[in-house]
């Protein structure tokens, strides 16, 4: 049972990871480094035709530009949960605060123009809730 | 040891996480606020705002809810033009049903070259070959994205690729109206950028060649040397429309349409006095003539004329405020 509960948490981290992504390659505009990496793959029609596909779909503007963001968070948090089962709930928070720091970080460094990009408070607060809830559920869960 | 795979694997994942991160950063100098436009919702545009001024160099025509066909058919004068577009869509259709019957088809191309002078309706043209393509199921969108040398090309190296491709993403599912298009080839610089710009136009027509249509438009003898000096242009572009000059009975139906469809109306000396200098710009016009941008900027022109001598009127009626004079015609010729 605590195994088949394991697996379910594993495909649950991959299929939010994917989820994400493929709301990167569907709605986001093709300015993004990674259109120029399916170019460059030689995929770019394949994933013209599933935007043409896609382009009836209408998503709201938190959906297309937040989610992907607090989705990656949440697989992280979910995938490291994951690895580290066996192990205290220090240990499993130490790793899963590096990628929401390193989201929050390169939010900041927008916002000082150090990097590409603009910042938004809501991708800030889409990488720091993950990891807040995820706080909490440990706290409740051992007490 | 097992702990120590697990921080490998950790690791790993936190390396995945940042590749994506990268990954998605935006590489062109665009702000985050403008994607909305870019995630390509034709529908979710609003359908009074029919176009979409860009300073970039190209505007985005959605496409109309209006019959294109009928709207072909509206168009003045360009009878060969009609016909030509009417024999197409009516090739493609045939074509798609010998398809479904399981017969052979013949592989299409859809792109075309528009020769004309300038004013002769090309752009109006490929804008309802869009809606016609989308009519057909060729084509998904039917938008048609306008732009012209200064839309493709960039000043720097390396920048081209990524600017034609911008504009050629905007154009998925739709058409794209390269017009002057020859301009991507000058005579004499052959360091020039714009083969930059057709490599990756003709890759991208390679790529993409079930959701984008291109329609490349210029005078006859520049578009043929154009053509001419790149075989993959040749091979794909094989379909050719002529647009004839107007006529000066056509232009002067252009310019009553003009009018009434903004409520003015010419007195009879206006209207003969019109068809005289139409006759006349016909009889001595030379390559640049603009056709029917010329009959547009003569009525722009009169309008603001006929304001300047209705403003001086006191209490001025209906009749004032939509009769244009011979006065206001010959300051605008």
């Amino acid at each position: 049972m605590h195994a088949t509960r394991k697996k379910i948490q594993l495909i649950c981290g991959i299929i939010i990871v994917l989820i994400g992504a493929v709301i990167y390659v569907l709605f986001r505009p093709t300015t993004l480094l990674i259109f120029h990496v399916f170019r460059a793959l030689g995929i770019m029609g394949i994933i013209n035709k599933l935007r043409a596909m896609a382009s009836g779909i209408h998503l709201p503007d938190f959906a297309i530009h937040c989610l992907p963001n607090a989705l990656w968070v949440i697989s992280y948090i979910i995938l490291m949960d994951y690895l580290w089962k066996e192990k205290s709930d220090t240990t499993k928070l130490r790793w899963a605060v590096i990628v929401p720091v390193l989201g929050c970080v390169s939010e900041y460094l927008q916002l000082i123009h150090v990097v590409p990009g603009t910042f938004d408070i809501w991708d800030f607060i889409c990488y720091c809730a993950p990891f807040i809830i995820y706080y909490i559920h440990l706290e409740f869960k051992n007490r | 040891m097992k702990n120590k795979v697990a921080i490998i694997i950790g690791a790993i994942i936190i390396g995945i996480f940042i590749a994506l991160g990268i990954l998605t950063v935006c590489i062109d100098p665009e702000d985050k606020s403008s994607t909305n436009e870019d995630t390509e919702n034709v529908e979710e545009k609003d359908k009074d705002k029919d176009k979409d001024d860009d300073d970039e160099g190209y505007n985005i025509t959605m496409p109309s809810d209006k019959d294109p066909y009928v709207e072909l058919n509206e168009l003045i004068g360009l009878d060969s033009v009609k016909s030509e577009v009417k024999t197409l869509a009516n090739f493609v259709k045939v074509q798609q049903q010998r398809k479904k019957q399981g017969l052979k088809t013949p592989s299409l191309s859809y792109h075309l070259v528009f020769t004309g002078s300038p004013g002769t309706g090309k752009t109006t043209v490929a804008r309802i070959i869009a809606r016609i393509y989308k009519d057909l199921g060729i084509l998904k969108k039917g938008q048609t994205v306008e732009t012209d040398r200064s839309g493709l090309v960039a000043a720097y190296v390396g920048q081209t690729a990524i600017k034609t491709n911008k504009i050629i993403d905007k154009a998925i599912g739709g058409v794209l109206f390269i017009d002057e298009a020859y301009a991507l080839v000058p005579e004499e610089d052959s360091q020039d950028y714009g083969q930059e710009a057709i490599s990756t136009l003709l890759k991208r027509m390679e790529d993409d060649r079930d959701s984008l249509v291109v329609i490349i438009a210029g005078y006859q003898n520049e578009m043929k040397r154009f053509i001419d000096s790149n075989p993959g242009l040749q091979s794909r572009f094989n379909r050719y429309i002529s647009f004839p000059d107007y006529s000066s009975d056509e232009l002067y139906q252009i310019l009553c349409m003009y009018l009434n469809k903004n409520e003015y109306k010419m007195t009879k000396d206006a209207a003969d006095y019109a068809r005289e200098r139409l006759n006349y710009a016909v009889a001595h016009k030379d390559k640049n003539f603009g056709n029917a941008r010329f009959v547009r900027n003569v009525f722009e022109k009169t309008i603001q004329k006929q304001a300047n001598r209705v403003a001086k009127i006191k209490n001025a009626t209906a009749t004032d405020l939509t009769l244009i004079k011979i006065e206001d015609l010959k300051a605008a010729f």
